[in-house]
């Protein structure tokens, strides 16, 4: 027979166990989803996304990003909440969590609600609880606002469909990159469990939105889309086999997100790699840079990265590393270039594009134009023309280049690599610095 | 040819009232300016008062919807809200390029032109102080059980708010407080929207609501700042990422950043 301490507890110890237990969790957007109010009930959504605050670790807070229980059956490696852990743990009813919402919401404090959970007794049961909750926030509450649950690998796909037509995102996580890697730190889940579901849910996002397209009034089925996400850094997958898995899952499953997790070490195990130096956020923001170059640059994950350089050049960001190996391509000329090639251009964003698209048709424009348009001329004076004309003589040279591109405000590693794009100075001659400690070191004898 | 000085109430109205004066009188317009607030003289430059006539407001916008489409509408709307001086000129002068049809595709996109771009940065201006404060807005419950916002807009957007607030909480009792100029915004349960300007009295009583919140609004202000101080990650922190998503002067007015007790 089970005892359980302290069962009946504070709401604001539950809500303390249980955020502290999401919080690993990345994909916290609120995006994606439209939909005004109904002049009676409580909430809206807005298709870009509102964040309300942020936290001391710069991560924005949109959603009540909270566990129904940090109960599990499941013994991952990586995981705080795996059931050979001795925490402290709790479980929300779905009224608590209901309450929590709407509190929060009208005195717009989040956006919605992100519900995940550990795994109580058994998926089935699991997902179940969610949809219950799910069920009477929207039933009961009349609560339109943002709502993202996880879909757990292994529940009843029925039990899937219905919870999916109450909220904007669903998501499963894919968790590590690999099927080794997933095999290796979480034995409990499988590659086949986990995709499952996330096939399920893009039929099911295809049908309703032809339902939609016939019936206007048809509910919709996870309007926001789904998303997942991947641990980095627990496995020794390189950046290319990571980005080439996000790309297939843009192309195979329609995904909206793939979200990248620094791998943070909360358990002692043996299978875990130590990391001296913190989570690996900078390969983490790199990781995102170059998922955003897929989504809505153009890019393929094999123009990025290869078998031969398979990690991403941690000093400079993706596209600028991309343009200067490829300067054959550059200048481009402002005034005349197509979408696609402004695009590839560093300092030019999609909005920056299309505002030269559409300015462009009025007059030509020149550098002054440029800056107050909103291009980062920083980067981008490097490798474009305004009317056959640069803002400077520039050398195309790569290593010039890359100098100049280096963002000194990200924290970089100059010292873990040895390519430094520096200008070389005394003191980074090794034999230097050897004879000043032993000139030290004799000085002090 | 000197130059005339159009000024104007600091609304989208008296701008656009100055607008319509502005060819009523046949004036060139690249000489005249419209000025809102305080106007420096000059030396060569004649000033005229234009007052305010909605009916005249509406006719130059109904002529901007027509001609140019709601979403330069929009764009103009936003760029008046703005708190700075230019804006009524560059109205004028982008609804004058507009009507000149030197400008082929959607007016405000026209941003070679150097008026056009004074509104397009007025615009975004605009655009991300609304954003932010649908963002960091916070409401807390007085004792009376409606629901009251204090804020601090760089910009005029208390009229922007209301609209998406009015569709989020159709039935809540809600006020929001430009603190700065004077203006609430206020939303009776059920009903339409009102924005009203403040006298002295109204400005302290809004003021001193925040000394008297209910005992509900203490407790949901707890959990969210235990929220809050939970979620973050100790190995991520970064208070200068913190710091640039969310600038110090907003913090005033945050729930989950008033001082404890």
């Amino acid at each position: 027979m089970e005892f359980r301490i302290g069962q009946e507890m504070p709401l604001i110890k539950k809500l303390e166990i249980l955020t502290d237990a999401a919080k690993y969790d990345v994909s916290c957007t609120s995006s994606g989803s439209r939909r005004s109010g109904d002049g009676t009930g409580i909430g809206n959504t807005v298709k870009a996304g509102i964040c309300h605050s942020f936290s001391a670790d710069g991560r924005c807070i949109s959603l009540l990003k909270i566990l129904l229980t940090n109960e599990c059956i499941y013994d991952c490696k990586y995981c705080v909440n795996r059931c050979s852990n001795d925490v402290a743990r709790a479980s929300f009813t779905p009224e608590e969590v209901c309450r929590l919402t709407i509190e929060f919401y009208r005195r717009n404090y989040i956006e919605g609600l992100f519900l995940s959970s550990g795994i109580w007794q058994d998926p089935t049961f699991t997902m179940g609880m969610i949809y219950r909750t799910v069920l009477k926030l929207r039933k009961v509450y009349r609560f339109r606002g943002y709502i993202h649950v996880k879909a757990i690998p292994g529940a009843d796909p029925e039990v899937v469909r219905l919870t999916g037509f109450l909220v904007d995102r669903m998501s499963v996580n894919l968790e590590l990159p690999t099927a080794e890697g997933l095999s290796r730190l979480a034995p409990n889940k499988h590659r086949k469990t986990i995709l499952t579901p996330m096939r399920q849910i893009q039929n099911g996002i295809v049908s309703s939105r032809e339902e939609v397209a016939l019936y206007r009034h048809a509910p919709s089925f996870v309007p926001a889309g789904q998303s997942t996400q991947m641990i980095i850094g627990a496995t020794p997958e390189h950046d290319y086999q990571i980005l080439s898995v996000a790309e297939s899952l843009y192309r195979k499953f329609d995904l909206k997100r793939v979200f990248y997790s620094a791998f943070v070490r909360v358990n002692e195990d043996r299978e875990l790699p130590a990391l001296p130096g913190g989570p690996p956020l900078l390969r983490e923001h790199r990781l995102y840079q170059a998922d955003w170059l897929l989504r809505f640059y153009g890019f393929s994950a094999d123009e990025l990265l290869s078998e031969e350089r398979p990690d991403f050049n941690l000093l400079l960001d993706p596209k600028a590393d991309w343009a200067i190996r490829h300067l054959e391509q550059f200048p481009v000329e402002v005034n005349r270039a197509s979408y696609e090639r402004l695009l590839r251009v560093p300092g030019i964003g999609v909005k920056s594009a299309r505002r030269i698209i559409q300015s462009r048709r009025s007059c030509a424009l020149d550098f002054c134009h440029l800056k107050k348009m909103g291009i980062v001329l920083k980067r981008a004076q490097y490798f474009i023309t305004c009317s056959g004309k640069m803002l400077y003589p520039v050398r195309m040279q790569e290593d010039y280049l890359a100098r100049q591109l280096i963002d000194s405000r990200e924290r970089l590693p100059f010292e873990a690599d040895r390519v430094t794009y520096r200008q070389l100075s005394l003191f980074d001659d090794r034999r230097f610095v050897m004879d000043r400690q032993n000139f030290v070191r004799q000085a002090w004898t | 040819m000197e130059e005339t000085i159009l000024n104007c109430q600091d609304s989208a109205e008296g701008i656009l009232t100055a607008v319509y004066r502005a060819y009523e009188w046949k004036l060139p317009r690249d000489r005249v300016s419209i000025r809102t607030g305080a106007v420096d003289l000059c030396l060569f430059a004649s000033c005229r008062d234009v007052e305010t006539r909605p009916d005249l407001a509406k006719k130059v916008s109904d002529t901007i919807k027509r001609r140019f489409g709601r979403q330069v509408w929009e764009d103009l709307s936003f760029a008046m809200a703005a708190c700075d001086e230019r804006k009524g000129t560059a109205v004028l002068r982008t609804i004058d390029l507009g009507l000149s049809g030197r400008i082929r595709g959607r007016l405000t996109q026209g941003l070679g032109e150097e008026w056009i771009r004074i509104v397009f940065e007025l615009g975004r201006r605009v655009r991300n102080e609304y954003h932010r404060q649908q963002e960091f807005l916070r409401f807390r419950q007085a004792q009376e059980g409606y629901l009251f916002a204090l804020t601090e807009p760089k910009e005029d957007v208390t009229a922007f708010l209301m609209p998406h607030f009015s569709d989020r909480l159709p039935m809540e009792n809600f006020v929001i407080v430009d603190s700065l100029r004077g203006i609430a915004g206020v939303h009776p349960a059920g009903r339409p929207w009102v924005l009203l300007r403040l006298n002295e009295e109204e400005k302290g009583r809004m003021a001193g609501a925040a000394g008297h919140t209910s005992q509900e609004e203490a407790e949901a202000a707890e959990l969210f700042r235990c929220f809050c101080r939970t979620v973050s990650i100790r190995e991520r922190e970064n208070p200068g990422l913190q710091r640039q998503h969310l600038p110090l002067r907003f913090r005033g007015t945050m729930t989950e950043f008033d001082p404890p007790g």
